[in-house]
């Protein structure tokens, strides 16, 4: 891959000058992104054979993606003005189509320098493999054989494989600079298996900070359980006086709870379900770290510059401090961080999480389920399922709940006594946390979207109902 | 190969409420395409809070906007050529009947409402109007050149890319349930203690079993003059071929309904309808 080139500062600080000229701005910000990278698609279905007994006998579909583009935003006097295109920046007497009509109303901030020092947290430079083609194939291969050694039967329906890198850079006319650079590779698999007449199938996505960091052999393990649930015939009865969820689960049930751990109004939000009591228990804490030391998109510094960091947003089980931006600084007595992130070069930047996650806690995972009498442990959410949150108590008198669809086993001492190929979780979302019994040790992360982790966990007082 | 140029012009309006989210493709801001959003929304204001229904009535009418959801999972991805790889040979299904004589449903592209029609497929086949149910039987599923290739009875046309990153696959575009001559208010005859149901928030279609689930925010109990008091979600669960098997009646009144976003496989695509109400009795 070749490597992805950025204007200096130097010459965005040029662009600003010519575009608050051009447009009588008294405030301007340009943000230049380029990436790229190596997408393989597989699609046996495509192939003249269904069941290839080598990665060469099949079909991919490789493509080479490189995308460069700009964002600019200015404003001034209730006047604002947002731009983007792809290609290069344009040269400083390249800024025409700008002029003193092009700011319309709206309104623009932009972020100061601030005081507090960036940490060195950087994203890996070093480009994608060349060779994400044959490796990309080579892993799917290994993913598939072991499947099927595992479950006999497993079919891939298809695998797409992204490996790539982006860089950005932006300057602001307050004088915020900031550079990040990442590298993030993503499988996306679905697989399907017929066992005693029942058909099913599941799909999987995960990500790492490269191609090589996925284990074939994990991920295999993952996909015959989901195909193993998917073709089970369901247990009428549930019992979920105990239930343990995996990370994957934990992971789903920590981003329905993001509204409420960020912004002002997700504080108020928080601050109402504990009601004065602590959420949940001591063991129980919740971060954000956009400069995670081994996250896939650690920055230093966010999409307008600011300066990433840890923030704890539930501490010792009692709300810690809300993720706020620089404007919401000081709300409260709390800080803020780096947190507004843009969805692409074309998206302005908007309040999100960056590595949401449950720290680690101290019961390891595999005795969390061994200690379960009798109950379930939830693995991942079911294909299509429900997933959803309401904070407000409604009108009627009820509370603030959640529901998702899950798939998992009914065990008991950690011994698998049924499957359950799909349920529905509910209850109510002060009961979600202040029934959690124990925080496991074995934090994963999953794109859910963002990063977001969590370790298994031990859930009481929800609902689990067969659907 | 080579196309002309296609251009293709819509509004995708996203609506954030305190009582529910409502999305969907507009061809245009004018009044009497805001007006059903708003109709949508304060249906949705009048049965918020209202506790999900869980019985399964006899009869449910469903409006246009709600059938051309239902037509759109249990017709089009039934009928795409790669979904029905999944399970046998594409062509296999062709003739199969699987509902009344007047379920007959077109795709056919250069339909979908000003600005948004298309001439050719995203790989320059010029598109055809394809019917892929008539008289109840399948005619035509849905191929494009890779598929056509394979199986000698497909035929090309239907091809979408949701982006340039993307390989093209079969989908539906425009979508379109053809009339009867069962004028609107016969639906609703000797229907009471039934469901309307007008519009659905989502559905998705298990490629394998054929199982379908339909999830509408709101529906209204039928009472012998029609539509009467609301009731909260309703999430309809059944099989493909159970739900077509269950229409005994379609409306005489098409209207463009059901736009939206479709995210099969993750790839998102805009696709079109036009359906009148229909009637489905005796689902389990």
């Amino acid at each position: 891959m070749k490597p992805l080139r950025l204007p200096t500062v130097q010459a965005l600080r040029t662009a600003l000058t010519a575009v608050t000229e051009r447009t009588g701005a008294s405030s301007a910000e340009i943000y230049v992104k380029a990436g790229g990278g190596v997408q393989v698609e597989i699609d046996p279905w495509r192939a003249a054979i269904a069941s290839p007994s080598a990665p060469a006998d099949w079909r991919s579909h490789t493509l080479q993606v490189e995308e460069k583009g700009w964002a600019l935003r200015a404003g001034a006097d209730g006047r604002a003005l947002f731009v983007a295109e792809s290609g290069s920046l344009p040269a400083p007497g390249g800024w025409r189509l700008l002029n003193r009509h092009s700011l319309r109303p709206g309104s623009l901030r932009l972020p100061s320098p601030s005081r507090r020092k960036a940490t060195t947290a950087t994203g890996r430079k070093d480009p994608p493999d060349d060779d994400a083609e044959a490796l990309g194939r080579d892993l799917v291969y290994r993913i598939l054989e072991r499947t099927r050694s595992e479950l006999p039967g497993s079919r891939l329906i298809r695998a797409r494989l992204h490996n790539g890198a982006s860089a950005s850079v932006l300057a602001n006319s307050e004088g915020v600079t900031g550079r990040s650079s990442l590298r993030l590779a993503t499988i996306e698999m679905e697989f399907a298996v017929e066992r005693q007449g029942t058909r099913g199938s599941c799909s999987l996505y995960r990500a790492a900070g490269d191609l090589r960091d996925f284990d074939a052999s994990t991920i295999a393990a993952e996909v015959a359980d989901r195909l193993t649930l998917a073709t089970a015939a369901p247990e009428s009865v549930l019992p979920s006086r105990e239930l343990a969820v995996s990370p994957a689960v934990a992971s789903n049930l920590l981003t329905l709870l993001s509204p409420v751990l960020r912004d002002r109004d997700g504080w108020e939000t928080l601050q109402r379900l504990s009601s004065g009591h602590a959420l949940g228990p001591t063991d129980l804490a919740v971060l954000d770290d956009g400069a995670l030391d081994t996250g896939w998109i650690r920055t230093s510094v966010d999409d307008e510059g600011v300066p990433t960091r840890a923030v704890t947003l539930i501490r010792d089980g009692e709300p810690g401090e809300p993720l706020l931006t620089w404007e919401d600084d000081g709300w409260s007595g709390f800080s803020a961080t780096g947190c507004r992130r843009r969805s692409g070069w074309r998206a302005p930047p908007e309040i999100s999480h960056s590595h949401l996650y449950i720290a680690r806690g101290p019961e390891p995972a595999d005795r969390i389920r061994t200690g379960i009498r009798r109950g379930c442990y939830l693995l991942d959410r079911a294909p299509g399922g429900r997933l959803g949150a309401t904070f407000e108590d409604s009108d009627n008198g009820a509370e603030a709940s959640f529901e998702i669809d899950v798939t998992g086993f009914v065990i008991e001492h950690d011994r698998i006594l049924g499957a359950i190929p799909r349920a529905r979780l509910g209850g109510s979302i002060r009961q979600l946390l202040r029934g959690i019994r124990a925080v496991g040790d074995d934090v994963r992360f999953l794109p859910v979207p963002g990063a977001v982790g969590a370790p298994t966990l031990l859930l009481t007082g929800l609902q689990l109902e067969p659907v | 190969m080579s196309a002309p140029s296609q251009f293709e012009e819509y509004f995708s309006l996203h609506v954030e409420t305190p009582w529910g989210v409502w999305g969907g493709l507009l061809p245009s801001l004018a009044d009497e395409d805001l007006d059903p959003v708003a109709t949508c929304l304060v249906d949705r204001l009048r049965s918020r809070n209202l506790p999900e229904h869980s019985n399964t009535p006899r009869v449910i009418v469903l409006g246009p906007c709600a059938a051309a959801v239902m037509l759109h999972e249990v017709v089009a991805h039934t009928l795409e050529a790669d979904t029905l790889a999944l399970t046998g040979a594409p062509e296999s299904v062709v003739g199969l009947k699987l509902g009344k004589d007047d379920l007959n449903v077109i795709d056919d592209p250069r339909l979908a409402p000003d600005g948004c029609g298309r001439f050719s497929d995203d790989e320059g086949t010029t598109v055809i109007a394809r019917w892929l149910l008539r008289g109840g039987r399948v005619r035509q599923p849905l191929a494009d050149l890779c598929w056509a290739g394979r199986y000698q009875r497909l035929i090309p046309g239907a091809a979408r890319r949701t982006s340039r990153h993307v390989l093209p696959g079969p989908r539906t575009t425009h979508l379109e349930l053809l009339p009867s001559d069962t004028p609107e208010a016969d639906l609703f005859h000797e229907a009471a203690g039934g469901l309307y149901i007008g519009e659905f928030e989502s559905g998705t279609l298990n490629p394998f079993d054929g199982g379908c689930v339909l999830r509408a925010p709101c529906a209204r109990r039928l009472g012998a003059s029609g539509p009467v008091e609301f009731v909260g979600p309703v999430e309809l669960r059944s099989r493909t071929v159970d739900l077509l098997g269950a229409v005994t009646a379609v409306g005489d009144r098409p209207l463009a309904a059901g736009a939206g976003w479709c995210v099969k496989d993750g790839a998102l695509l805009p696709v079109w309808a036009r359906s009148p109400s229909v009637r489905l009795e005796g689902l389990d």
